[in-house]
This record gives C-alpha cells, structure tokens and sequence, in this order.
C-alpha cells in the first residue's frame, strides 16, 4: 500500500496533468450542445458586466458607423410605413365602394416580436463564435430564439442571464439556416465555411436549378426561429463538379460580423404552436 | 515585495488578463495572427513552483481566460499542456551557470537568446494544440498550421517586446 502512494506521489505532476485535461475535454464537450455549463460562458454575470465597461470604450470608435447603419434602416422603415399606408388608404376606399372587406380589421396581433439589444462583445476570427448582447431573459429573451440585424441574419441565442443572453453567430461550426433562393423560390441551406467571415457556402441546391451569380438568399421561414425573407446573401460564385448531385456555391453575407452593434432578437408568438403541431405529426 | 508571493501573481494575472480581453482580442492580425499575452503569466511563474502547483495555476487561468471567449475548456486544457511540459523544458535548456539565485525566468536575467528559446517551443506547443482543438477536425489542416505559425511569432514578439519595456535593467553576477 504504501508503495502504491509512493507510486503515485512520484507521477504526482501526469496525473494532476491527466486530471486536468479529462476535465477540459469534459467542458470541451460539454459545451458543444445546446445550453449547457452556464457558468463558463460569456452571459455569465461578470464576464458580461466587464464586456460591457469594454464595449462603452469602444463603441466610440464605431458610432459613426453604427449611427449610418441605423439612420439607413430608418429609412427603409418608413418607405415601407408609406407603402402601407398608402394600400390601406387605398383598402378603405374599396371598402367604401365595395363594402366588403376580407381582412379581419381586429387580428392585429404580430407573429414576431422583435426586441433591440446592444452587441457588447462579439468574435468572428475563431471557428465557433459568439456575440453577447445587454438583455437577457428580463427582457423576454429565451434561448433559441433568432436573432437579425438591419443588415441579415445574425445568428441564434445559445444561452441567456438575467441581463445578458450569449448568441451562436451565423459564423459558427454548427449553424445551418434554412434559406431559399429569393428568384427561384428554391429552398437550400447556409452555412458557414469556418475561415473567412465574410463568406458562407450554399449547401443542398440540386443540379436541375439555374442558379446564377447575383442571386439573393433569403431565410425560408421553414422554422420557426427567423421570419421568411430575411437577407443571408448574396450568391458570389457557383460551381458544379461531373456528375456531382449538388452545386458548390459560395455567398457573400448580408452582415459584415466585424461592425455589428446593434440587432434585433425575434421572438415568435407562434412558435409553440406550429412546434406542438409538428411534434405530434410525427 | 518578493515576487514569489500569491497576492503579487494574482496582480500580475489580473493585468495578463485585462491585456488579453481589453486589448489583444481585438488586435488580430490579417484573420491569421492571435495574441495570446496571457501565456506569458505561465512562463514568467517563479522557478521554484512545484509542478503540481504550475499545472494547477495554468489550469485556473486558461479557464478564466476561457469565460471571457465562450470556448470553456479549449484555453485550459493548451495551458495545462504548456503548465505540464515546462519544467522539462527549463530542465533540458538549463544555462551553463544554472539557474541559482534566479526566481523568475526574466528575459533581462537569462538573454535574448535563451528565453527565446524558451519562449517559442512552449507557445507553439499552446497555439498548435488550442488551433487544433478550436478546429474540432483537421479539414483546415493548413489554415491551423498558419494561425499557429503567425500567432506564434505575434505572441512571442509582444512578449519579447513587454520584457524590454517593464523590466528594468538587473544585472546578476
């Protein structure tokens, strides 16, 4: 017995190094599902609250950027007010005329609400990364909810705080968005290459579809995380090898991950019943 | 103040660690080239730290580092491979007059030459494993190999660099 412990005394420094690395697979793993060890991540109260002393240093050197990017979005919003506006002007005229109306005027309610948060910390250089924003499930935040910004898609909260939720962004090993090519109608699937945060591949585009350079993608709406018809990218290249059943293309994000500053986290109101509906099809 | 004590290394951790979050995450280099500054916490702990100790110190602070980039475990376990292989290391590169009345392995104390040769093994040793393990596969084989390359060569740069500037000059007889 006693030369067991000398045994082990002696290899006292492998087995410590043994112990440790058992232990940092065990996170290692751990952590590539879903919502798991939510002390180690960035959502984690301190770790959040010192990206947030950061971010309010930093975010000085990209105020002018972030200022156009929101002014053009506002923009945007009100041309599409205007629009409406002007088709409902246009609906109650008929209604006068015709006296009919099809629409229910009393279904007001929204399927998506969207939610505005502060990015405080965001890495887009590493094989698997994530943005933290300032609102957490105090704000109605839950994990695997879908989250935009003005310029696309952005990616998919993993876990959330009180005040602080951590975001899979799109430029993650295990992202896959449903999308669709916006001229075609043809459903297909992103994903992000690992490497250049500015590119993403298109997986899944059979061979019979003319899909060409210039194409928009858009998310399919399939699941229930993004509303369709928000901008992924834009096809860049597109290429097919022999007998090859699918295309290789490449896309250009909609979002440049290096300036994000400010996103909108979606949740859908009808997320539990299409879910409910789907589980028991199956 | 003796420079092995544990409230000065927790100090000089703390300032490792606001280096590494405050400033060297956003200073990357060309999408290829990390710093990883905290590594020099690990490789400037006092000689005379058991083994056991130095696995468990570098364990603690790769993990810390680890919550600051959502990736638990991937800094702790390269630290601990680096917290594992430097005594061997310092043992096979022991200077000819030996180590004695050194406690910290001071680029000033020791040469250029030999703490780069200190230095660079054990950081290619963190960046090669961490790259690695932050692939998940080897489909980027080579896209590892040039991050660990440049990153190697940054890290070591600004550690050679912080040596020059925050060192007074001490010359040991």
């Amino acid at each position: 017995m006693r030369q067991l412990f000398e045994l082990i005394y002696s290899y006292r420094a492998f087995i410590t190094f043994v112990i440790f690395e058992v232990i940092c697979l065990w996170l290692i793993i751990g952590n590539s599902r879903m919502h798991n060890a939510a002390f180690f991540n960035t959502s984690n109260r301190l770790v959040a609250s010192t990206f947030k002393v950061k971010n309010e240093v930093y975010q000085y050197f990209s105020l002018t950027s972030a200022n156009r990017d929101l002014a053009r979005e506002n923009a945007f919003l009100r041309e599409i007010i205007e629009k409406e506006q002007k088709q409902l002007q246009l609906a109650e005229l008929e209604i006068f005329n015709l006296d009919t109306l099809s629409i229910n005027p009393l279904d007001t309610t929204l399927q998506y609400e969207y939610i505005p948060a502060r990015v405080i910390n965001n890495s887009f250089r590493f094989t698997n990364n994530y943005i933290t924003v300032d609102k957490g499930r105090s704000a109605g935040i839950e994990p695997e909810m879908g989250v935009i910004s003005s310029g696309g898609i952005v990616g998919q909260v993993k876990m959330v705080s009180g005040k602080y939720s951590t975001i899979f962004s799109l430029l993650h090993s295990e992202m896959f968005v449903s999308s669709m090519i916006e001229r075609l109608g043809v459903f297909c699937t992103a994903k992000w290459q690992g490497n250049n945060p500015a590119l993403a591949n298109l997986l899944y585009v059979p061979r019979h579809v003319n899909v060409q350079e210039g194409d928009r993608i858009v998310t399919s709406g399939y699941n229930s995380i993004f509303p369709p018809g928000i901008p992924v990218g834009v096809v860049e290249n597109v290429e097919i090898e022999g007998n090859e059943t699918f295309y290789n293309i490449e896309i250009r994000l909609a979002n440049d991950f290096s300036r994000i500053s400010y996103v909108y986290l979606i949740s859908n109101k009808h997320k539990l019943e299409k879910d409910s509906l789907e589980s028991i099809n199956e | 103040m003796n420079k092995s004590t544990i409230p000065y290394q927790v100090i000089v951790f703390l300032v490792y660690l606001s280096l590494q979050v405050f400033f060297f995450d956003n200073m990357v280099l060309f999408r290829t080239a990390f710093c990883f500054v905290y590594l020099g916490f690990i490789l400037l702990l006092p000689l005379q730290i058991s083994a056991t100790m130095l696995i468990t110190v570098s364990f603690v602070a790769g993990l810390i580092v680890d919550m600051f980039y959502s990736t638990p475990g991937i800094n702790a376990s390269a630290s601990v491979l680096v917290g594992f292989i430097r005594p061997y290391w310092l043992s096979l590169i022991t200077p000819r007059g030996g180590y004695e009345d050194i406690d910290i392995p001071r680029l000033k104390t020791l040469g250029f030459s030999w703490f780069i040769t200190y230095a660079i093994p054990l950081i290619f040793v963190h960046h090669l494993s961490l790259f690695i393990v932050e692939a998940g596969d080897l489909f980027n084989f080579w896209f590892v190999i040039n991050k660990t390359f440049f990153s190697t060569i940054y890290t070591v740069g600004i550690l050679v660099i912080g040596q020059y500037m925050f060192y007074a000059r001490v010359r040991y007889i």
